[in-house]
């Protein structure tokens, strides 16, 4: 793999660390002043959330440096992790749909959009990098240089 | 005599003795190591993608900081996926419960309305968090995430004098304190198994969850999900402080490194999750329609039923008696007499505090638990009773496990005695400082 393919990776995973990393920080903020925004609710855990997966990115990018292989395994996690908080956000989604549509008291004012959160519209991001990093999937080298 | 003859001697004279499986894994490892510096050659690094995966989850600073997320992820998914099913099977109960009332004899209407339907009825509609949680722990069990997480854990127990293996009884505790108990057989040397076994009741039990989720869903329904996993962090933070007073006081220092064998990750299968979760959560069905279902009609009997026979106000009731001796005790964490006594009954199986609370609401008033609970209880107090749950007397099984695991009554005490003034604390302390930030 050539450097530049390298570079532009490193550079990739530095993005959409920072970027996990800012909003948590702009979440952890907005609940401090208690100032809801749509699309960022006032969840100082999910934020803490956000601050982990971009923790596990950026501390990839020092591995990269080192080995460009080993870093991938980070992007990795942190695409899994990202999946999870999004997964996990769309059953909540789906279950307040059930509840909605089934008419229960406690749901007779649910809107989709409540639910939406930054583990929601960040995932794009991650699968974007992930998809990206495939091509240094240091497993997949192998399987090729060895047939 | 070849290193594979020398390895199957040793297990031959260790097979049948579980204590010597550490000195075995040792030797094991010692012979792989010989065999290897005779038979491999250094190449190319090879990576596995447990490999791959371990490099991140085992890390040195990120480790527990993805537990953390792993385990939040798994209770958020526990409250909020099971949410709605809970209302589903809330509204069936209630439905039936309005349909016996109209039995024309009232001792029997109210037995059925208000003992037995509010009362295993009310317990039955907490099966989806409980199946819920189970199948987010065979999910964690299966993709082989779980024994990692001893793993990571394992540096912080060893700073505060621990053994890593502690945590693997201490996980089990998240399903069944009884389970938990029973597993400190697997940790290496006497001290460190007693304190595991000492402290494994204070990890949260499936037993606990239903209150947690009543209470929380009722006084902050906003974050309800990350209130209960907040509680079973505290839970791991307690079995972890208390761990080391023990080891600092009651034992002699003895600590060793942790060996395991990590299996390979693994997709977890559908059906090997469901099949595991429904294992596990039959038991749960089960305790509902015997013991829990024998506790209701007792407890039904004691809040109908005073010195002037049936049909009295509950005031005046026997349980209100038992209740309001005792309730004075209480009274600085704000825990009234119904708390109090279903308290109590939380002794026989902690799922009984809130089947307890359901029933004694219930023939108290009309009114559903919920608003019961609003009217009669702050938020703060709310808080000091989940972490007063959690933290209290083990049930009666799981006391019976800690005599049979020690062979004494002395250890049986102390756990018992421990876990009271912990949780009295505890709960008082919650009240203090609810009273400073919330007034």
């Amino acid at each position: 793999m050539d450097n530049g393919n390298g570079y532009r990776l490193t550079l990739l995973t530095a993005i959409i660390g920072l970027l996990y990393i800012v909003v948590g920080t702009i979440q952890e903020i907005l609940f401090v002043i208690q100032y809801p925004v749509f699309g960022i609710p006032l969840d100082p855990i999910q934020a803490l959330l956000l601050l982990v997966v971009g923790a596990v990115y950026l501390t990839g990018i020092n591995h990269m440096r080192i080995k460009l292989e080993e870093g991938y395994a980070f992007v990795l996690v942190g695409s899994i992790l990202a999946g999870l908080i999004f997964i996990l956000q769309i059953i909540v989604i789906g279950t307040n749909a059930l509840g909605w549509f089934l008419q229960l008291e406690d749901w007779s004012g649910w809107t989709i959009w409540q639910d939406i959160t930054p583990s929601i519209w960040l995932f794009p991001f991650a699968m974007v990098l992930l998809i990206y990093a495939k091509t240094f999937d240091p497993l997949k080298t192998r399987h090729k240089e060895e047939t | 005599m070849t290193s594979y003859e020398q390895s199957t001697e040793l297990e031959e004279d260790f097979i049948d003795d579980s204590d010597n499986q550490i000195i075995l894994a040792d030797e094991r490892y010692r012979i792989i190591g010989d065999i290897l510096c005779e038979a491999y050659e250094p190449g190319k690094e090879k990576w596995t993608l447990s490999d791959m995966l371990d490099k991140v989850f085992l890390h040195k600073y990120l480790g527990i900081p993805i537990f953390l997320v792993i385990m939040w992820a798994m209770f958020h998914f526990t409250f909020q996926a099971s949410v709605v099913f809970m209302v589903i099977i809330q509204n069936s109960f209630n439905w039936l419960g309005d349909l016996v009332s109209q039995i024309p004899i009232p001792w029997l209407a109210s037995l059925l309305s208000n003992g037995i339907i509010a009362g295993v009825g009310f317990i039955l509609s907490f099966v989806p968090p409980v199946f819920f949680l189970y199948l987010a722990i065979s999910i964690l069990e299966d993709t082989g995430y779980l024994s990692r997480a001893a793993f990571v854990m394992d540096r912080m127990m060893v700073k505060m004098g621990l053994h890593g293996r502690s945590f693997i009884p201490l996980l089990l505790g998240f399903g069944c304190s009884v389970a938990a108990v029973m597993a400190a057989r697997t940790v290496e040397g006497r001290a460190n198994r007693y304190t595991t076994i000492l402290v494994s009741p204070l990890m949260s039990c499936a037993g606990r969850l239903p209150l947690y989720v009543l209470i929380a869903g009722i006084f902050f329904p906003t974050i309800a999900g990350t209130i209960v996993f907040l509680m079973y962090i505290l839970g791991i933070v307690m079995a972890i402080i208390m761990a080391s007073i023990f080891k600092k006081t009651l034992f002699e220092e003895e600590t060793s490194p942790l060996l395991m064998e990590l299996s390979m990750y693994q997709v977890p299968t559908l059906h090997g999750a469901v099949h595991h979760m429904w294992e596990r959560g039959v038991l749960f069905l089960r305790q509902a329609g015997t013991y829990l279902l024998a506790g209701s009609i007792v407890i039904w009997v004691l809040s109908s039923f005073g010195p002037n026979g049936f049909g009295v106000p509950i005031q005046e009731s026997f349980v209100s008696i038992v209740g309001q001796f005792v309730q004075p005790l209480f009274a600085p964490l704000g825990f009234d007499w119904r708390i109090v006594v279903a308290l109590i009954f939380g002794f026989m199986a902690k799922e009984a505090v809130v089947q307890s609370l359901a029933i004694i609401y219930s023939v108290q008033s009309e009114t559903a638990i919920a608003a019961s609970l609003l009217a009669n209880i702050s938020p703060v107090t709310a808080l000091a009773l989940m972490v007063f749950v959690l933290l209290y007397v083990p049930c009666i099984a799981t006391i019976g496990a800690i005599r049979s695991e020690t062979d004494s009554w002395k250890w049986t005490a102390l756990t018992i005695s421990y876990q009271m003034v912990l949780a009295y604390l505890m709960a008082g302390l919650v009240v203090f400082l609810g009273g400073i930030f919330v007034g």
